[in-house]
């Protein structure tokens, strides 16, 4: 396997890395009973979302 | 306030601001530079067209071609090989533009490394965009990073292996456009840019080589031109001429390290027949210890921190209240370009590159770099082309 190949490879993991922690975060989200975490969450997920949608 | 409706609410507001920012970074990803091409433009072409390895990929950048038809050598102009350091892609565009060859070809590309110039330095709050004044209106331009977008290079190695020298190099290194020539054809895309270049060099039997550059007043190798064992005459004339009769402050000469590799000024001179130099400016926005980032002190290169180092002896460079601006920055490249042509043309005038149509060192200071910079709207559309 090239170079490139490999490259490829570990940049589809890292995509799926970040939408497995995006998902951690949503059903963290989702499950709190506490308003200053739900808001904690909320945030956390922005540098995902951008990421997963290559925006940044 | 129950728990649903903070959360719908802080939901929300996170969905507004990736909104808000994915847009912006879109913007800045998708904006387009326009070029006009200038009275000595007889072709344009892509990268693509010299090697195939940069072919449907982003850095796939124009390439003009200044033809005289008259027997002469072929000089190779590099602009935005750091997108972080403006002089050098708006001084090759200034050529672009207005530069008419008399005798031999030129060849310029604006944006070496067109995926650096669509996203901005991580952390560091760079301005999006830059402009300049002309007498038709603004001319903006993509202010970029050093390095290619991790959008398009993820990820980086632990180490950064130069290829073929075998040298180790730092990791974000690999997407940087110094630090990868000659390239690799099989490379990721930074090297494979560097490798496409290098296949048009050798192709199209460029003689000399400049790239273009700025450096933060903090770092040694500063308003100078670096150069490789090939080009040390042209490179020490041009800079006692430039010294002792056109800039104030004086532009030096150095030799390229032959131990420090992937860097222009070594490996084009190492693997084809050019000689290559390298051009560095001063720009206060790089330096560590300046203030608020933003484009005014991009362009101005007035900063009172930097200006307080300097006060206390801690730059390589000079600095005073009046800054380093744009148009002093990109008069000195362009002038630095002219003379080392006047003085290769001398050395071998069989070779020789003349152009003619540049405004002078003096003519960029006193009218501003934007009297040169054509108006993309009252061009006929097959001369815009888009950096």
């Amino acid at each position: 396997m090239n170079l490139v190949a490999m490259n490829n490879v570990v940049m589809v993991l890292y995509y799926l890395i970040s939408a497995f922690f995006l998902i951690a975060v949503v059903r963290n989200f989702v499950k709190t009973k506490d308003p200053q975490e739900a808001v904690l969450f909320s945030i956390v997920m922005i540098p995902f979302v951008l990421r997963i949608l290559r925006l940044k | 306030m129950n728990l649903k409706s903070v959360k719908l609410a802080a939901l929300l507001v996170a969905g507004g601001l990736v909104a808000l920012a994915g847009s912006m970074f879109r913007e800045h990803r998708l904006f387009q530079e326009p070029t006009v091409a200038g009275p000595g433009v007889t072709e344009v072409k892509k990268l693509s067209d010299f090697s195939p390895v940069v072919a449907g990929t982003v850095n796939d950048c124009n390439v003009y071609i200044l033809d005289s038809g008259v027997p002469g050598g072929t000089a190779f102009l590099i602009g935005g090989t750091h997108p972080e350091e403006p002089a050098s892609n708006l001084s090759s565009q200034l050529f672009v533009e207005n530069a008419v060859v008399k005798q031999g070809r030129l060849i310029v590309v604006n944006r070496a490394n067109t995926s650096a110039s669509q996203i901005t330095r991580n952390g560091e709050a760079y301005p999006r965009f830059y402009s300049v004044q002309t007498p038709w209106g603004e001319k903006v331009w993509r202010m970029g990073d050093r390095c290619t977008n991790a959008l398009d290079s993820w990820p980086d190695p632990e180490v950064y292996v130069h290829y073929p020298s075998g040298q180790n190099l730092a990791y974000m290194d690999i997407r940087n456009f110094n630090r990868t020539w000659p390239g690799r054809q099989d490379g990721l895309i930074t090297e494979r840019t560097n490798f496409a270049m290098m296949e048009m060099i050798r192709n199209e039997k460029v003689d000399i080589v400049l790239d273009y550059h700025e450096a933060e007043l903090e770092y040694p190798v500063e308003n100078t031109i670096v150069t490789h064992e090939k080009g040390q005459a042209v490179a020490a004339m041009t800079s006692m001429m430039l010294t002792s009769a056109v800039f104030p402050i004086p532009i030096g000469m150095e030799f390229s390290p032959t131990a420090l590799h992937g860097l222009s000024h070594r490996e084009i001179g190492d693997h084809s027949d050019a000689m290559s130099l390298l051009a560095e400016v001063a720009e206060p926005m790089l330096d560590r210890i300046r203030g608020i980032t933003d484009e005014q002190l991009l362009m101005s290169g007035k900063d009172r921190f930097v200006m307080k180092a300097g006060e206390h002896k801690l730059l390589y460079a000079p600095i005073d209240e009046n800054g380093w601006p744009i148009d002093i920055r990109v008069g000195r490249h362009v002038t630095t370009f002219m003379t080392a042509l006047d003085v290769f043309n001398q050395i071998d005038p069989s070779k020789a590159v003349v152009i003619s149509g540049v405004p002078s060192y003096q003519e960029m200071v006193d009218n501003g770099i934007g009297a040169y910079f054509k108006d993309p709207k009252s061009a006929p559309s097959d001369r815009v082309f888009m950096d």
